[in-house]
């Protein structure tokens, strides 16, 4: 079977199940939509300021909502058993963790950069501003997802899931997060901001290729 | 590759070079420290601009180099126990996290205290300080990921995983946030920018920079020795050990 | 500790499907978990034809044995070869089925054994396995509303379209009924006669006829 094949029958597997249990796939947007209500509530509703903080609460809620996905990414498989089976099917184990990342990134972080359309009209973010704000997020997911998938897979056998989670993710998406609001003072400044999102793209595509090795590794230690 | 090392990666081998490492260097780092220090605290010129609270520079440099060092020298080690699978090389990870833990937090409680009489607060939002804090949730990541498993054998590879993966990032972290400081607040003070410090500053800094790294080593062999003691705690060796003291 | 019973050399005209002769090979494994030694220094071979039943106490490390011999658990020592090849290399040579079924709840039994033989690059008819196992006409709803048997025996229809050599099943006749038992009894019967090896624990006894090597592994502290 041709890499190819492999992966594209991963990722429809996973479409599968997610279509029988939809309702979960919501979650995370109703964490986002309920973490950017948070803001014109704890700041008052004047729009400048709103608009001005716009990209950060786009960032930090999808963060946060990430986090809450996370931990879910190999833990089913991994509970079945279907996980073992991967790794015994002689196929290359970075490409089970690809394909889960991909399949993740499609169903988790890709509704999330869209439901981030909700800042234009509640935080009156302009949206040509939006435009870059969800090229930064396209981005920034990709990399979430990526150092997520080896944060998930250490702890993938743990139950104390979520706080740890946090304490591994977090730290290192700083530089992720430096570059992408780079860019976005930029945009607001209508400077030129593609240097920090290509240095943003260039991250999660490092990412792309070293952490599926380091995730591979973590599922290997706890099927073990 | 490394076939001469093979007669040092017996467990009961290294537990015997690392405490006599141990009793080597502390005595060497605890001299070294006493007398940087001192000359450093006491002796040393004061600054003309900052007076005597420069002074803490003798501990918080030390400490600050040494908590990068000692994480990248966990991530070396953990990934020599990934590829070659190395039992002691985790072991060793182990034993180098919290020693680098308590760097960090000595790194930035002294940069603080350094920053009251500098800045006038307790904290700002400057590069190094801002790395500092994030390696300290690197480390305290490292940690409560080895927690998280039952089997410690487990959770020791686990953190090296977590380390390898850290240690890749600890410079694009430091970069980044280093153009992120620069980008912000322009040109404002950094603590180096002066253009290079007097020699009878330097000596005690460089002595005692010295001497935290053997101190480091001698702290480290120590848990190194306790970690393997613990984890072959079945072995025979050990319990001949055992009866032995006993 | 270690039983043999040797069952002779299987005979040429035995062996039906033209297989290659394949030998499954453990030598001196040990096994430390949480500080406690389940196994050490343990060794055996299992060849093409053959059963090994696999006895102990719970918590006496069968489960860890059988992950380590499918490659999946990493042993502190010692090194399992299939066919002289190491077994972390053989993925398509062995068919493992665990504690855990592989199953997944969401999805109906058709669908989990789509994806099952697809991963092993497989063409089969779901609906004649299905059948086979008998679980006709519950083919097409998801698999958390059938019984734990039926559950189990969606995980089990792997067995009738395997082309593996070597099978390793871990408590396979778990919430089997008496004639679903002599069904697979007959199945295991089968895969030998084709030059598979088959190592598999139970605590309900296997027949005698059926068993060529057990190995029992006892409780340690």
């Amino acid at each position: 079977m041709s890499y190819v094949n492999f992966v594209k029958q991963m990722i429809s597997r996973d479409l599968q199940i997610a279509a029988t249990q939809k309702h979960e796939f919501g979650l995370p947007i109703l964490f986002f939509v309920l973490v950017v209500i948070l803001f014109p509530i704890t700041l008052g509703p004047e729009g400048t300021q709103l608009a001005h903080l716009a990209p950060a609460v786009g960032w930090i809620a999808l963060i946060l909502s990430m986090l809450i996905a996370l931990p879910r990414m190999f833990v089913e498989d991994y509970e079945n058993g279907w996980l073992e089976q991967l790794f015994l099917s002689g196929q290359p184990h970075i490409l089970i963790v690809l394909a889960r990342i991909i399949s993740f990134w499609l169903l988790y972080s890709l509704p999330l950069v869209v439901s981030s359309f909700l800042l234009v009209p509640f935080l009156t973010l302009p949206l040509e501003l939006w435009f870059v704000l969800v090229q930064t997020l396209l981005c920034g997911s990709i990399l979430i997802a990526c150092i997520g998938s080896v944060a998930s897979a250490l702890l993938v056998a743990s139950r104390k899931g979520s706080g740890v989670m946090a304490l591994l993710v977090v730290p290192l998406l700083i530089p992720a997060l430096i570059f992408a609001t780079a860019a976005m003072d930029a945009a607001q400044m209508s400077l030129p901001y593609t240097s920090p999102l290509m240095i943003l793209l260039a991250l999660s595509v490092f990412a792309l290729t070293i952490t599926p090795l380091a995730t591979a590794q973590a599922l290997k230690l706890n099927l073990g | 590759m490394f076939k001469w090392l093979h007669p040092y990666a017996k467990p009961e081998k290294a537990y015997q070079i690392s405490l006599t490492l141990y009793k080597w260097t502390l005595p060497l780092a605890l001299i070294g420290l006493l007398v940087g220090s001192i000359w450093g605290l006491v002796f040393a010129p004061a600054d003309y601009q900052q007076g005597d609270s420069f002074r803490i520079m003798y501990i918080h440099v030390p400490a600050a180099i040494w908590s990068m060092g000692v994480y990248t020298s966990m991530g070396i080690a953990g990934f020599c126990a990934l590829v070659w699978q190395i039992r002691l090389m985790e072991l060793s990870v182990l034993a180098m996290a919290p020693i680098g833990a308590v760097f960090t937090a000595i790194a930035l409680f002294t940069g603080s205290l350094w920053g009251k009489p500098m800045w006038g607060t307790w904290w700002v939002w400057d590069a190094r300080l801002t790395s500092e804090l994030i390696l300290l949730f690197l480390y305290l990541g490292v940690f409560a990921l080895f927690q998280s498993f039952d089997d410690k054998r487990t959770g020791a590879k686990a953190a090296c995983i977590l380390a390898v993966i850290g240690v890749i990032n600890v410079p694009i972290i430091h970069y980044s946030v280093e153009w992120w400081n620069t980008l912000h607040q322009g040109a404002s003070i950094t603590k180096f920018d002066k253009p290079s410090i007097a020699g009878p500053m330097l000596w005690p800094l460089l002595i005692n920079i010295f001497s935290v790294l053997v101190l480091f080593i001698a702290f480290t062999s120590y848990r190194f020795a306790t970690e393997v003691l613990r984890a072959d705690s079945h072995r025979k060796w050990v319990h001949q050990l055992i009866k032995q003291k006993v | 500790m270690v039983k043999q019973i040797d069952c002779g050399s299987i005979r040429c005209q035995d062996i039906l499907t033209i297989q290659i002769y394949s030998l499954l090979s453990a030598k001196q494994l040990t096994c430390i978990r949480n500080q406690r030694v389940l196994f050490e220094n343990l060794s055996f071979s299992v060849q093409s034809g053959q059963l090994m039943y696999l006895t102990g106490p719970n918590g006496a490390g069968k489960s860890t044995l059988l992950r380590s011999l499918v490659g999946l658990h990493q042993l502190q020592q010692g090194n399992i070869e299939l066919s002289q090849e190491p077994i972390e290399d053989c993925g398509a040579d062995i068919l493992f089925i665990g504690h855990k079924a592989a199953v997944n709840e969401w999805l109906s039994a058709r669908q989990n054994i789509e994806h099952w033989f697809g991963l092993k690059d497989q063409i089969v008819d779901p609906q004649q396995l299905i059948n086979k196992v008998g679980l006709a006409g519950l083919a097409d709803i998801p698999v958390r509303f059938l019984s734990a048997g039926q559950k189990r025996r969606v995980a089990l229809v792997r067995l009738w379209a395997s082309d593996a050599k070597l099978w390793v099943l871990d408590e396979p006749f778990t919430s089997i009924d008496v004639t679903g038992v002599s069904v697979l009894n007959q199945l295991f019967e089968r895969h030998k006669k084709q030059g598979g090896i088959v190592i598999a624990t139970s605590h309900q006894a296997l027949p005698e006829s059926l068993v060529d090597v057990t190995l029992n592994l006892e409780y340690r502290f």
